[in-house]
């Protein structure tokens, strides 16, 4: 039923581009455009916890279709394999993902889009045990799994985006609200189920970009979100219980240079999430901190081929304990394949460690492997 | 592990497809076909003001020979993006084609004002080098077209233009002299301060298009008519040979280019290896015949040798040859010897270096010029830049993954230069996660375990 619906929504979209597409526009998605490929992403522990591996594939669908003068949708949704290896066992979790159809309006040519997406609920849910094990073990934020989660229900975000010229900088004002309907992630063999209705999130991010001198280009942005209270109902054997998230505070930077005939950037993101409430008692244990760096070199080695290496540092911190350390090193190959098509392949590999509170501390080595395929028109 | 098979097997696959189809590209590097027209123009005709898309518009109108079109988009690049030296590269070549010489000179002089790159530097002195010769090239045919004009127009007394002097000999190796000559009395003459002489190349091009243009072999009787040409009041021409009683001897003349007679002659004989003496004695000898005194600093002037080297010399003399036929790697490469063998030669060594530029000029596509230069700032501050990243960050979707994966002109605009329009795409943490992760606090698979304890908290009564 649920990929029924994801076939209908993809169809409508592709189908409504042909006719549409050629239209002059404002919008901010003025191209065609369509993705996919497949991404590969893997960590494997040393003893020490009881995780011997995570591993994770995806074949992502993502298009973006210009609608009119100043509309633009766009689709993702993906088909995602995920692995979890422990002491106890393996466990699996393969189906598509949800679908985010977004929908982007240009107020103003430049300065001013309204947004509103849509996550339709064609990923898995009634997860099995096993099954939300391997949800959370790739939900982590410290690690880079492109897909966090399986099916998280019906959610409406509206949004709105605003910028403006500020003398030399660039001023960009953007904020949303998230509305989560319930939905069930977990279902027991014993005929217990889990609801969970998550809160609503309210969003605002400031940003501001600009040059310095002909060659070099910083952005600076903070995004700051907010939770209402999750409730979840269980039946069964489940028991029920309220969450309140922390306040999620994002920072980022990003300074890039031309050096010679290539481009050099620093970017650099920090994650601080506070302690939420479990039950109104504050939980410690989901205060955190993802601190992540990467030095990247863009260089065009040929009139179709860029190359990106790219070395990585990322520095994961709990409020009780020191979470984890990664260093990480890929190269990037983007090339034209004609003037509509274009490819990514991509190779990564991470060295670190992680730690577990009251479990132990394991290294890990991650492996990364990318090939997508992009379609313009 | 069958995992991991499956995914290196399909990684090598993977990689030879891009390697294989990154290779395998039909047109020439940096060559918009002309068969990209109809799509190029059909897209503009969308967004007439892209500056990306002109600038892609301009390559192939300049691959298929459309100047003027190719001028046109290019000024649509420059109006939106002023210090595009990108597009200043092509408008350059563009220029080139309209033959608009001065403009080509003024766009590539004001490239390179901008301090680029050693590589890209020398590209542009060498296509200003070309340049020269081509504008000189245009001028010969424009002075021929004129003739009958200038035929008419009193020349100028104390201009001298001075003729390649002609070899009698059989020794091939001594051929070479010919331009060689006439370039030192060129020297000579022009430290002389009642004189104004012609540039040796500007003479010998207007010599290679009487050629051209009639067929014939360039001889001594042209001299009065080439003079008049430039309009030079007095033309040198000159000869010389080997001889069995003193090795080698030089014989010039002055020829007035009005009436054609000789106003004064010079000789001299010598060894071979007092080469360098023999041509100063000529030179002072038709001075004074021309009834020219020197002052004592021009007679010392005149005197100095550029080199005392005769191989050195004939090595010169040969990179002069090959520069005349337009071969500047085989002139860069005598000129380099020529300075090799004498480091005090100093007109060796520029020409190596002027020759160099011109033939790695001459021998990279025009494409490589423009792929050589800096372009535009990494991504310029654009209103609609900022908009993306503030929409993306407030309503997030997959389209931060298009746009990881650029189109196939944003990345031929980055192999252009200072990473154009792709540079690196931002990877911000997950902005859309796991509601149930956000609070149950997963922390991925370190603390699987705690998941467990999770649901059985759950279980609790």
């Amino acid at each position: 039923m649920r990929a029924r619906s994801f076939c209908a929504v993809l169809a409508g979209v592709v189908l409504a581009a042909p006719a549409l597409h050629a239209q002059a526009s404002d919008a901010l998605y003025s191209r065609l455009s369509a993705l996919s490929g497949w991404e590969m992403r893997s960590y494997d522990f040393d003893s020490g916890i009881s995780t011997n591996s995570t591993s994770q594939w995806r074949v992502p669908v993502i298009a973006v279709v210009p609608l009119g003068r100043r509309l633009s949708l766009d689709l993702t949704t993906n088909y995602a394999s995920s692995r979890l290896e422990t002491t106890a066992g393996t466990e699996t979790l393969d189906g598509f993902t949800d679908t985010q159809v977004r929908a982007l309006y240009t107020l103003s040519r430049d300065r001013f889009v309204g947004s509103l997406s849509l996550n339709l609920p064609t990923g898995q849910q009634d997860l099995t045990p096993g099954e939300f094990q391997v949800a959370g073990a790739v939900g982590s934020n410290y690690l880079s799994f492109p897909v966090t989660g399986a099916g998280t229900g019906f959610s409406a975000t509206g949004g709105l985006a605003w910028v403006r010229p500020l003398g030399s900088w660039n001023l960009g004002l953007s904020g949303s609200y998230r509305y989560q309907g319930a939905y069930t992630p977990l279902a027991t063999d014993s005929g217990g189920a889990l609801s969970y209705d998550a809160g609503s999130e309210y969003r605002v991010r400031g940003g501001l970009d600009r040059l310095f001198g002909q060659r070099t280009r910083m952005t600076v942005g903070l995004t700051f979100s907010t939770f209402s209270t999750d409730e979840f109902t269980g039946s069964g054997q489940l028991a029920s219980g309220r969450y309140k998230p922390g306040p999620r505070i994002i920072g980022e930077f990003v300074l890039a240079r031309a050096v010679g005939r290539g481009t050099l950037a620093l970017v650099a993101w920090d994650l601080y999430r506070t302690a939420g409430d479990t039950n109104n008692v504050s939980d410690p244990r989901t205060q955190e901190n993802v601190l992540n760096a990467e030095l990247r070199w863009s260089v065009p080695v040929a009139r179709r081929l860029q190359i990106e290496p790219l070395v990585a540092y990322r520095q994961y911190d709990l409020k009780a304990f020191t979470g984890g350390r990664m260093y990480s090193g890929a190269v990037t190959a983007r090339f034209g394949l004609s003037d509509r098509m274009s490819a990514s392949v991509a190779g990564r590999f991470d060295s670190g460690w992680v730690a577990a509170e009251d479990v132990g501390r394991a290294d890990l080595t991650g492996l990364g492997l990318t090939a997508f395929v992009r379609y313009t028109r | 592990m069958e995992l991991w098979s499956f995914a290196r097997r399909r990684a090598g696959l993977v990689v030879l497809t891009a390697v294989v189809a990154a290779c395998a590209g039909g047109s020439p590097p940096g060559e918009m076909a002309p068969a990209d027209l109809a799509t190029l123009e059909a897209q503009r005709a969308q967004t007439p003001g892209d500056p990306a898309l002109n600038l892609q518009l301009a390559r192939a109108y300049y691959a298929a020979g459309r100047n003027a079109d190719a001028r046109a988009a290019l000024a649509v690049v420059l109006a939106a993006q002023p210090a595009n030296t990108q597009a200043d590269a092509w408008l350059g070549l563009t220029y080139e084609g309209l033959e608009q010489f001065d403009s080509a000179r003024a766009t590539y002089t004001r490239v390179l004002a901008r301090q680029p790159d050693d590589n890209v530097a020398r590209l542009l002195r060498g296509r200003l080098q070309l340049l020269t010769r081509k504008e000189l090239l245009a001028a010969a045919r424009q002075t021929i077209a004129r003739e009958s004009v200038l035929a008419v127009t009193p020349p100028e007394p104390n201009t001298v233009a001075v003729m390649p002097f002609r070899y009698t000999g059989s020794d091939s190796t001594l051929r070479p002299l010919e331009r060689g000559l006439a370039a030192l009395v060129v020297t000579d003459l022009s430290k002389v301060g009642q004189l104004r002489l012609v540039e040796r190349d500007r003479m010998q091009a207007l010599l290679d298009e009487l050629q051209l243009a009639e067929g014939t072999r360039v001889d001594p009787a042209t001299g009065a008519r080439s003079g008049r040409l430039v309009r030079a009041g007095q033309v040198v021409q000159g000869q010389f040979q080997e001889v069995p009683t003193a090795n080698f001897r030089v014989d010039a003349s002055v020829v007035r280019t009005t009436d054609a007679q000789v106003a004064a002659t010079g000789s001299d004989a010598d060894a071979l290896r007092a080469l360098f003496d023999i041509e100063k004695r000529v030179v002072f000898q038709l001075l004074e015949r021309m009834g020219i005194t020197l002052t004592p600093a021009e007679r010392t002037a005149v005197s100095e040798r550029p080199t005392q080297d005769l191989q050195a010399f004939l090595l010169y003399s040969r990179g002069l040859e090959s520069q005349d036929r337009g071969d500047f790697g085989a002139a860069a490469v005598s000129f380099q010897a020529a300075a090799q063998r004498d480091p005090a030669f100093s007109a060796a060594a520029q020409e190596a270096a002027a020759s160099g530029d011109a033939a790695a000029a001459a021998a990279a596509p025009p494409s490589e010029l423009a792929a050589g230069i800096l372009g535009p700032p990494p991504t310029s501050v654009s209103s609609t830049t900022s908009l993306t990243t503030a929409v993306n960050s407030a309503v997030p979707s997959g389209t931060s993954t298009i746009d990881g994966v650029p189109t196939t002109s944003t990345i031929e605009i980055a192999a252009g230069g200072g990473g154009g329009g792709s540079g690196p795409t931002i990877g911000l943490p997950p902005t859309n996660p796991n509601p149930v992760c956000e609070a149950a606090n997963c922390q991925g698979p370190q603390n699987v375990a705690l998941i467990g304890t999770i649901i059985i908290i759950v279980r609790r009564p």
